[in-house]
């Protein structure tokens, strides 16, 4: 057996005064530390001491003397016993003493003793007891203790182990200081021989400052009869607790004890039973803290305008697309009613001649698309001999420019919801954007025309002020051909599906687009209106009629901003700086105040005045 | 006829060992009067009665007589009884140097713009704190009444003056406030804190939400032309074909 002694000299206590003094000793694993033991020693009456103490890291706990006047504690020593083993470090990591002059000169000490439930088992499992009681109590210091009564009925010289943990650190909510934290005790019962009767006290469990006016306290014990390994016990046993309640005057002028008003309710819970039993949201158990594992990483991926397709109608050979003159049409529309054109021949192909002819629409065109070359006009396999441009790019995109959006207040008014903005699409409308993705930044739109269909696709791209690559961050759809009818059927079925281009223009938008599609309809149907609605869709020849480029409208909010409105109330500001950095009109939140020579009341002002706005 | 009382008792600020008269002159037409002097200690009910029973106490203030309150107790041959009005010394022990002021600033100005009128010698009164106390001045009280702040340098406070009362001829008792923000402005200053609002373009932030502004019903309507748009048309005449 080796021991190993250390001593903490404690000097000065040569006053009347209850002293309790705290003791962090580092434990290890109990496979390598027999027992923890420490004494206390003074002169005078013997202290009440640590029990035997073992347990995995670190335990805390405390011994304290009730000193008569002449009475002097000089030192208090800690021994470890235990086994000799390498592994074992028995440097004492850390020492803390906190004097606790809780006495005052009466020696008034206050206790109350409640009587928990017993309980009885047999020792073959660990088993745990949970006991828990509420005690309503007037604010001020209290200190709760618990004394064990263990009656074990075991021939077995072995120990069996009870465990007090878990006294229950959370409460009460307000709690500002508890001197014994999640006490750990394993309690060795003197065994001596046949059926035992064993007594221990655990003194000074936890104490509280309780600083509201009526408290609810409530604990939590853990009891655990474990029987060592290697031992076999069939024996029963039965555990009583009780609990003193202890209430004294603290050694702060302003503080005053904790007396006890009521025992509210005691519980002695079978093995896991709940801690709360009156809340009934206590089975989904305590909240948790969280947040923060954010990645903080803001860069986002550019989407950047799709090229053009890069297959086409005409690649099959059975489609060829002209981009005539007006003049030329009229010289191919004399060719086919004239006596030169060949039905014979044609009619080998088509049963009427105008099956050839598969569309004749016009579109929008910029300066440089759709491209064009020139050869003759074949009609199924009947060469016209006409020669006109052909169409040799079906898709073609015409860059409508990109405008800045610049913020026009500097402020919070510049975002949604108090700007809006629309924009105009040739072709397609007004569609809503959200300032929020383009404000002090940019927009830019890009059409891409099928020449075949007359569908056009806008791409919007908005950059915004952040300093990265813009987005694609809305696409719309339209029609922008206005069918030309060279049959008495093509133009029924022109003004027919005039009627029900709204359900042809649809819109591969961002957001919500489900109003402006009834909006559509509406406009559509009215676009002989020489007012074209703000949020309406259009295509064919509407759009023919339509502003030939896209513009952006904003709704920017006319703001009523008195005179020195800074000076009197300010503005936002939500920055931690220091209150000399500071002048005129300021608020500030300060939860509290360093090395202030001011009274507690004058503080409080101050924060008061401080929260709701001082001029500095 | 009834007693009238022609001259009252006045207060006084004395300290310990200074010389001090209550005199009190009183008038029936009718009844022969006889004086006696009550005293009880201050926050009690009851008066008790003392021996003097002329028109006038000249006496020594000590520790005791400045916790007491006195009154002179006038009864006529007839009957009846005329008491006067309360009178006490008050202590003269610690003599605090009062800076009268006048301060132009609002009152949630941490540097506020004060003129000092005068400065006067001025006495505690007892039983008030040092967070709103009364201090009690030996001047008249056109000498103080334009004044609503103090400043107590022993203290290291200022005051806002809520109220100047006129006690008796020559003395005034000035009640105040302490202004926390003037009389702990440095330590103020070197706290931190996190400023809600700020009239310092260098603190805030026009892009946070501010629920104080309010708008006119009539928007800005604005508009934004892109530089390019579709600059003519064509027809395109699709074909059987190649």
């Amino acid at each position: 057996m080796e021991i190993r002694s250390y001593t903490l000299v404690i000097e000065d206590m040569n006053e009347n005064k209850l002293r309790e003094f705290h003791v962090r000793v580092p434990c290890y694993t109990t496979a390598e530390t027999d027992a923890l033991r420490a004494t206390a020693r003074s002169y005078g009456t013997p202290p009440l001491c640590m029990e035997n103490v073992t347990g995995m890291g670190w335990i805390r706990t405390s011994f304290g003397n009730y000193l008569g006047s002449d009475c002097l504690i000089d030192y208090a020593s800690f021994a470890i016993l235990q086994s000799p083993s390498a592994n074992l470090d028995n440097s004492i990591a850390e020492q803390v003493i906190e004097q606790w002059p809780i006495m005052d000169e009466n020696k008034n000490l206050y206790t109350y003793l409640i009587n928990l439930p017993t309980v009885s088992g047999d020792t073959e499992d660990i088993e745990y007891r949970n006991f828990i009681w509420y005690l309503k109590t007037k604010p001020g210091f209290a200190q709760i203790k618990c004394c064990c009564c263990f009656e074990l009925d075991k021939r077995n010289a072995e120990r069996p182990r009870v465990i007090l943990a878990n006294f229950k650190g959370t409460l009460p909510s307000n709690l500002v200081k508890t001197r014994a934290g999640l006490p750990v005790f394993v309690i060795r019962p003197n065994i001596v021989g046949g059926a035992l009767v064993n007594n221990f006290e655990i003194p000074s469990m936890a104490g509280v400052l309780l600083n509201a006016d009526t408290q609810v306290v409530q604990a939590l014990f853990e009891v655990q009869n474990a029987v060592p390994e290697g031992v076999v016990s069939t024996s029963s046993y039965s555990f009583r607790l009780s609990t003193q309640y202890d209430r004294y005057p603290y050694y702060a002028p302003d503080i005053s004890s904790g007396d006890l008003l009521q025992v509210v309710n005691m519980y002695n819970n079978a093995a896991g039973a709940s801690i709360i039993s009156t809340d009934p949201y206590a089975p989904a158990g305590d909240s948790e803290s969280g947040g923060g594992d954010g990645n903080f990483d803001f860069y986002s991926t550019n989407i950047p305008i799709p090229g053009l397709p890069n297959i086409g109608a005409t690649d099959t050979g059975f489609i060829s697309l002209y981009k005539p003159s007006a003049a030329q049409l009229k010289s191919l529309a004399n060719y086919m009613w004239a006596g030169a054109f060949d039905i014979t021949q044609f009619k080998k192909l088509f049963a009427d001649p105008m099956d050839a002819i598969l569309g004749l629409h016009i579109i929008p065109t910029t300066a440089a698309h759709p491209a064009s070359g020139s050869s003759s006009l074949v009609i199924g396999n009947i060469n016209t001999g006409l020669t006109m441009p052909t169409c040799t790019e079906q898709y073609y995109e015409a860059d409508m420019g990109e405008i800045s959006v610049p913020a026009k207040w500097g402020a919070y008014l510049d975002y949604s919801p108090y700007t809006k903005l629309s924009l105009y699409l040739p072709y397609i409308g007004f569609v809503p954007l959200s300032p929020d993705d383009c404000m002090r930044g940019s927009i830019k739109v890009v059409y891409h025309v099928d020449v075949l269909s007359g569908t056009c696709m806008a791409f919007v791209y908005c950059v915004s002020n952040r300093g990265q690559d813009g987005h694609t961050l809305y696409m719309f759809n339209g029609s922008c051909a206005c069918d030309c009818p060279v049959t008495s059927g093509q133009y029924r079925s022109a003004l027919e599906g005039l009627l029900g281009i709204a359900g042809s223009i649809g819109r591969v938008a961002a957001g919500d687009v489900a109003g402006g599609i009834k909006d559509a309809i509406s406009n559509v149907t009215s676009m002989v209106k020489p007012e074209i609605g703000r949020s309406g869709s259009f295509g064919g020849s509407g759009g023919l009629m339509g502003i030939q480029y896209p513009y952006l409208v904003l709704t920017v909010p006319h703001m009523c901003v008195p005179g020195q409105q800074n000076t009197y109330v300010g503005y936002p500001s939500y920055v931690t700086k220091t209150i000399g950095d500071l002048s005129g009109f300021t608020s500030i939140d300060v939860s509290h105040l360093n090395n202030m020579t001011c009274t507690q009341a004058e503080t409080e002002e101050i924060i008061s005045l401080l929260s709701e706005g001082v001029i500095l | 006829m009834s007693i009238q009382i022609v001259l009252q008792p006045a207060d006084y600020i004395a300290a310990v060992n200074d010389q001090v008269a209550y005199a009190i002159s009183a008038y029936s037409s009718d009844e022969t009067l006889s004086y006696l002097l009550q005293r009880r200690e201050i926050g009690e009910d009851n008066w008790t009665d003392t021996t003097v029973t002329t028109t006038y106490w000249n006496t020594v203030a000590t520790t005791t007589r400045i916790a007491r309150e006195y009154r002179w107790k006038v009864t006529g041959s007839g009957g009846s009884v005329v008491l006067s009005r309360i009178f006490r010394m008050y202590n003269k022990s610690q003599t605090l140097t009062l800076q009268l002021q006048h301060n132009n600033s609002e009152t949630i100005t941490v540097d506020k713009n004060i003129d000092t009128v005068r400065t006067m010698p001025g006495y505690l009164r007892e039983n008030c704190s040092i967070i709103d106390p009364v201090f009690m001045i030996e001047a008249d009280l056109q000498q103080v009444a334009q004044c609503n702040y103090l400043t107590v340098d022993m203290f290291g406070r200022s005051y806002f003056i809520n109220n100047i009362e006129s006690v008796t001829t020559g003395l005034v008792a000035v009640s105040c406030h302490v202004d926390v923000l003037s009389s702990f402005a440095d330590e103020i200053r070197a706290n931190k804190g996190i400023v809600r609002r700020a009239e310092s373009n260098s603190a805030f932030n026009l892009y946070i939400n501010d629920n104080s502004l309010v708008a006119y019903q009539d928007p800005y309507i604005l508009t934004e032309p892109f530089p390019n748009g579709f600059t003519g048309t064509a027809f395109i005449l699709a074909v059987a074909g190649a």
